[in-house]
């Protein structure tokens, strides 16, 4: 059976929910492997919702926000990008692929870019293969 | 009590437009000796109405006209010259179109009444208010209408929304970023329609219209048409399958027609209520009686193809209106050749274009035709090298509108940058008479775009026309004094506001004033600027003027305010056209008579 990965998404409820949204309505194909958290703003995106989601068995993390300067609390998608760069030093460190996190800026007239973005992150994740971080840390449970 | 003879009025001009009655009714009253028209006196030479007034032993002067505001300094001179307090003198502003018989004139005339016998306006039109019934009507569900209903809703109080066409969101719904911030419009707009769709104190009427209204400030009945969907809203799943077999195709009104839809349609992805139409104007089965292969194929049966339309009767006590414009109609102005030539564009079609979400999914690119001969965008056609944007087409010129439609200059700029972003190495220019580029950081946004490389250019443009195929456009350069003749690839034209088409028809029935334009008229454009003549009636968004995103969206919410105001006071004041001349009449005895 072909490796289908399971890939958390942070969208912010402004643009990146109502972008995915349209995607959906729009009846835009895109894989289906990605499973939408909704968070009022990509600043909301707590690195340990990532560290957590790869723990509990993820394969891929995507964290989508307002394009730069239409953020709707101003300067959330700032913070949640210094917080992005962070985590890919911290996950390199952690022995985790920092591929396996993506962050993206999607508006909310961007469906096709979003279904696009899916689609890709799909592919990337499936060539990464499945990420074992759950299985190793039974070891400790 | 005031002194006999000892009055003059001064009428601005001569009365006209069924206000003739006011210069004869203002000359009968025993205090008044003199009613004069400014017409008649040289406004430089003061003396012209000083020995007038000492001839006539005038005392104190009423000035009464459009604008009276304008003779001000020159009357008060003219007493003070005369040897007179100089601050003997009242204004009283009498403007407005009358549309059915008597009802402002009444108004018109209990304010020169106060004048002249030394009451204020206020004081004697002062009424104790109507019982209001609580809940609100909102017509015209754009950004203005919107934002009203939720600010209403959200105070708990129970709203009606009305909306013409299918979906609400109106004009924003198609734009694609907004100026000056550069924010996706439907970031911000789409939120906000969800949250009307969902809102408990909410009701919404889409696809239906307001017939008539009756009654009185705090207590109106509504007739509302509401033409039948033919799809019923509670079991239609959205599933598409009636779209995908629906032989009907034309033109998208969402996609200001750079697109084809179907007879049965939803306006765009994120419309709502996000449930098919089937639009009956179209559809061949309705038209002729043959198809139906809709109602045939639904998995659910929700198509009714021989429902009728209906009409309701809804109570309310407050009216919005937020019924917004539509664009001037390009065809108009032969010389740019819009309609003649694929490549004219109006704005509103390239702000479809350049949506991520429009045509072409966000590239620019030329006009092809389809199968029958319509102008459509193709994604993967060639994109144009050089564009031109001309301002204050159908705005600002004698010919057409004179009046400036505010939004023009801004959203040619945005169009301007979006054009670079996505066409790095395009040569864009723009035309333009002046730029308008007067809220908050719209200037700011000028100067940027003036250093990303794009040519603007002071002038009228002449002419826009083909040439060996491609287009040529010719125009003034004012600052470097000469003509320009240049070749383009493709021309926006920025076409200004105009009163929506059943704006006249809606005055009609709600009985409320419009100005020369057809826009609604606001009661006092300083500190009434959303109340109408009628009580209980406020117009909020471009209905009222040409305005952009922000001021509707203020406007929206000081409409909001006014209902609530009414709402929590339970009573809303009756309008300047509810007030009678005799009810006033009495009481400015009244107060006369508890003075002395």
């Amino acid at each position: 059976m072909e490796f289908e990965p399971k890939i958390v998404s942070f969208l912010c409820n402004w643009c990146s929910y109502t972008g995915a949204d349209l995607a959906g309505t729009s009846r835009m194909k895109y894989a289906s492997n990605i499973r939408v958290v909704r968070v009022m703003c990509s600043g909301r995106v707590d690195p340990t919702f990532v560290l957590k989601s790869f723990r509990e068995g993820a394969d891929g993390v995507l964290i989508c926000g307002c394009h730069p300067g239409d953020c709707h609390y101003h300067e959330g998608n700032y913070k949640c990008l210094r917080r992005y760069h962070f985590l890919k030093k911290y996950m390199a460190q952690m022995g985790l692929n920092p591929d396996r996190l993506k962050l993206a800026w999607i508006s909310a007239s961007e469906g096709k870019e979003f279904a696009q973005l899916a689609d890709e992150m799909a592919e990337t994740i499936k060539s990464l293969g499945p990420c074992k971080v759950k299985e190793e840390m039974e070891i400790f449970d | 009590m005031v002194k006999q003879n000892s009055r003059a009025v001064i009428f601005q001009e001569r009365m006209n437009s069924g206000l003739e009655k006011l210069e004869q009714f203002a000359g009968e009253f025993p205090e008044v000796k003199e009613v004069w028209f400014a017409t008649d006196f040289s406004m430089k030479d003061k003396k012209s109405l000083s020995t007038r007034i000492k001839e006539n032993g005038v005392e104190k002067i009423i000035v009464a006209g459009r604008s009276p505001g304008e003779l001000k300094s020159f009357v008060s001179a003219s007493l003070a010259d005369a040897g007179k307090n100089p601050e003997d003198l009242t204004l009283v502003s009498v403007n407005g179109t009358i549309l059915s018989d008597g009802d402002l004139l009444s108004v018109f005339k209990a304010k020169i009444l106060c004048a002249v016998k030394d009451v204020h306006f206020e004081l004697a039109s002062d009424s104790p208010g109507n019982e209001v019934n609580k809940k609100t009507l909102v017509i015209g569900a754009g950004i203005a209408g919107i934002q009203a209903s939720l600010e209403i809703a959200n105070a708990g109080i129970d709203v009606t929304l009305i909306e013409k066409t299918g979906t609400i969101g109106g004009h924003m719904a198609m734009f694609d970023k907004t100026f000056p911030t550069l924010d996706c419009a439907a970031c911000i707009l789409t939120p906000k329609m969800v949250e009307v769709g969902q809102h408990q104190n909410i009701e919404l009427l889409t696809y239906s219209e307001v017939l008539d209204v009756s009654g009185e400030a705090g207590d109106y009945t509504v007739k509302v048409f509401k033409k039948t969907r033919r799809v019923d809203l509670a079991t239609c799943i959205g599933c598409g399958d009636c779209t995908e077999k629906c032989p009907v195709n034309v033109p998208s009104e969402f996609d200001a027609g750079t697109t084809m839809r179907k007879a049965i349609y939803i306006p765009f992805p994120q419309a709502v209520p996000n449930k098919y139409i089937l639009d009956g104007d179209n559809c061949t089965y309705v038209q002729k009686g043959k198809c139906g292969v809709c109602a045939k194929v639904c998995p659910v049966e929700c198509i009714y193809l021989d429902d009728k339309d209906e009409t309701i009767e809804i109570k309310v006590g407050n009216i919005v209106v937020a019924t917004g414009f539509k664009t001037f109609d390009a065809e108009k102005v032969e010389r740019f050749g819009y309609g003649k030539y694929p490549n004219v564009l109006t704005s509103l079609e390239f702000e479809r274009l350049l949506n991520a979400a429009g045509p072409t999914g966000g590239s620019i690119v030329f006009r092809s035709k389809d199968k029958k001969g319509n102008g459509i965008f193709e994604a993967n056609s060639d994109s144009p090298e050089r564009i031109a944007l001309i301002h204050c087409v159908g705005s600002r010129d004698e010919n057409y509108n004179t009046h400036c439609s505010r939004v023009c200059c801004m959203y040619s700029l945005k169009m301007a940058h979006l054009v670079k972003e996505k066409l790095p190495d395009a040569d864009v220019s723009e035309y333009y008479i002046d730029m308008r580029s007067f809220g908050k950081g719209y200037e700011e946004f000028y100067e940027r775009i003036k250093k990303e490389g794009i040519d603007i250019i002071r002038g009228r443009t002449a002419k826009v026309e083909e040439k060996n195929g491609n287009l040529v456009l010719r125009s003034e350069d004012i600052e470097g004094m000469k003509l320009i003749e240049k070749e383009v690839d493709m021309v926006v034209l920025s076409v200004g506001l105009e009163p929506g088409e059943d704006s006249q028809k809606l005055a009609k029935s709600l009985n409320i004033l419009t100005d020369d334009i057809g826009w609604f008229a606001e009661l006092n454009s300083t500190n009434q600027t959303v109340n109408t003549v009628r009580g209980g009636i406020f117009v909020a968004g471009v209905c009222q003027g040409p305005k952009d995103i922000p001021d509707s969206v203020a406007q929206g919410s000081a409409a909001a305010a006014r209902v609530i105001q009414s709402v929590i006071n339970s009573k809303v004041k009756k309008g300047l056209s509810d007030l009678s001349y005799n009810d006033i009449e009495t009481k400015v005895n009244e107060l006369i008579s508890t003075e002395e």
